[in-house]
């Protein structure tokens, strides 16, 4: 621009060069289009510097091709295209890492707040059980978050209407806290209840002795039961036939856990996500 | 001949048609049709046909790309990709056109590129230009022009390569590319006035490196 006078620099300073360039780029109607010219029109240095603008523009858009991509393939090998076909939830993960740079400690948010509460639920749940008063016909503490509760049912002389009722008590599946709840409403019973706290953790069949091969029932399904070996198990009374009823399945896991264990679930994912991350799809 | 930047260039401008790939409508361009006949045999699991489709565009998007990222390493991966992305999101192309398409996913993995260089700083931009290009012999060509023409392009590459990246893809989409200010406002998720704004900071910012050179682009 040698032949930009300098007095005018100072004027032109305070003009509006962005009023110049959408100028050049023909993106002005109007009043602003006017007030624009008008400005080309009366300093010398927006004149020359929309002249300029357009220049480079004209000179941008006849750029060559930069560099051929000669010898570069970027076609995918059925391999690539294999490991790039997911299926099932593997799908998912790169669009749940997208482009945020929130997936990581949104990730690891999730993680914590799931891990923390199932953490501070089961144990709330573990010191209800704990501290409960047991009783033998009272259903023990904890016992709706059980999979299922049984109501083991035993006739025989020595109950009064034939049919003892422990209570729900808990599955196989129990709890360690539900059976231990449980094992002290057993003991406290001489003999009339014949559930003892090892059945429900080991398993073992709750059991009637001296019924051999007797059907037992389970809710409205009759099953035969083993026969319970001589001299059962203390606490076993022989000769006493127990029925075996399933009284529900209260709800499996609870809510609380659910949502716990699933923002673990999905806090893991993300965090998985993010580390996968690559550039991200369009 | 069909895929030739300049003759893209040429055509180009203005609003590309839109076409639901679903719908029935005939597709006039001849290479909209292979595109779409290559895309829709892609989503059946057909990786040939994907692999046409990477073949047409590999060059051109990577002479796109090659512009906003610093290096051809950087390039080479932002394209490779793409196509890795396109490939796993086919069943997400909602018609239209597939090199829109393409170019869309590809400025995109060159966007999370330039983001993730500002995190670990690396080399600055090298040379861009092709020194084994020269223009096209014709009534212009006599050595001077041709020895201009290649100064200006050289210098203004180098200008290119110092503004912002925001700047620089915009300028290089809206100018080189020829899209128009709506669709680089899609591919690159801003606002149309943003992407104005970028172009019109960008070209001041060109000027302001070209000062000492503009003689090279007057006249």
């Amino acid at each position: 621009m040698p032949d930009v006078p300098d007095v005018r620099a100072t004027s032109h300073d305070r003009h509006d060069t962005m009023l110049v360039a959408a100028l050049a780029a023909g993106d002005l109607a109007g009043t602003d289009r006017d007030q624009a010219i008008a400005q080309t029109q009366s300093c010398s240095d927006c004149a020359a510097l929309h002249a300029d603008l357009i220049a480079i523009a004209r000179a941008t858009a006849t750029l060559p091709p930069p560099i051929a991509a000669s010898g570069l393939d970027f076609r995918l090998s059925p391999q690539q295209a294999e490991r790039l076909r997911r299926t099932g939830w593997r799908r998912f993960v790169p669009s749940l890492s997208g482009r945020s740079a929130l997936t990581r400690p949104l990730g690891i948010s999730l993680a914590t707040f799931g891990l923390i509460g199932l953490v501070i639920g089961n144990l709330g749940l573990g010191g209800m059980a704990a501290s409960a008063p047991t009783s033998g016909a009272g259903s023990p503490p904890g016992a709706a978050s059980l999979p299922s509760t049984v109501d083991i049912q035993a006739g025989g002389e020595s109950s009064s209407d034939g049919r003892n009722a422990l209570g729900p008590i808990a599955s196989p599946a129990a709890s360690a806290a539900a059976a231990a709840s449980a094992g002290p409403a057993a003991s406290t019973n001489d003999g009339q209840f014949l559930h003892a706290s090892p059945a429900a953790s080991s398993g073992t069949t709750t059991t009637a002795a001296g019924a051999s091969g007797a059907p037992r029932s389970l809710g409205t399904t009759e099953y035969p039961v083993p026969a319970a070996p001589s001299g059962g198990q203390t606490g076993q009374a022989e000769g006493q036939v127990g029925t075996l009823t399933v009284t529900g399945n209260t709800g499996g896991p609870s809510l609380s856990n659910v949502v716990f264990g699933g923002a673990i679930v999905l806090g893991l994912v993300l965090l998985v996500a993010s580390r996968r991350r690559g550039p991200a799809p369009g | 001949m069909l895929d030739s930047p300049r003759l893209e260039l040429a055509v180009r401008r203005g609003p590309l048609p839109v076409e639901d790939l679903r719908s029935t409508t005939v597709v006039d361009d001849p290479v909209q049709r292979r595109d779409l006949i290559l895309l829709e045999r892609a989503r059946g699991g057909d990786l040939d046909a994907f692999n046409d489709l990477v073949v047409c565009y590999q060059d051109q998007l990577f002479a796109l790309i090659v512009r906003m990222v610093p290096d051809r390493d950087q390039a080479s991966d932002c394209v490779q990709e793409a196509f890795f992305s396109a490939y796993r999101n086919l069943k997400g192309f909602r018609g239209g056109s597939v090199k829109s398409w393409l170019n869309r996913i590809a400025v995109n993995a060159a966007m999370d590129i330039q983001r993730a260089r500002k995190r670990r700083p690396s080399q600055p931009y090298p040379e861009l230009e092709d020194e084994s290009w020269q223009p096209p012999a014709g009534e212009e060509a006599d050595p001077v022009h041709t020895a201009l023409t290649i100064e200006r392009h050289r210098a203004l590459n180098a200008a290119l390569a110092t503004i912002t990246d925001d700047q620089r893809a915009a300028i290089v989409l809206f100018d080189v590319e020829g899209y128009d200010y709506q669709e680089i406002a899609d591919m690159t998720g801003v606002s149309l006035g943003t992407v104005k704004s970028r172009i019109h900071r960008g070209r001041l910012a060109l000027r302001e490196r070209l000062a000492e050179r503009m003689e090279l682009f007057r006249g």
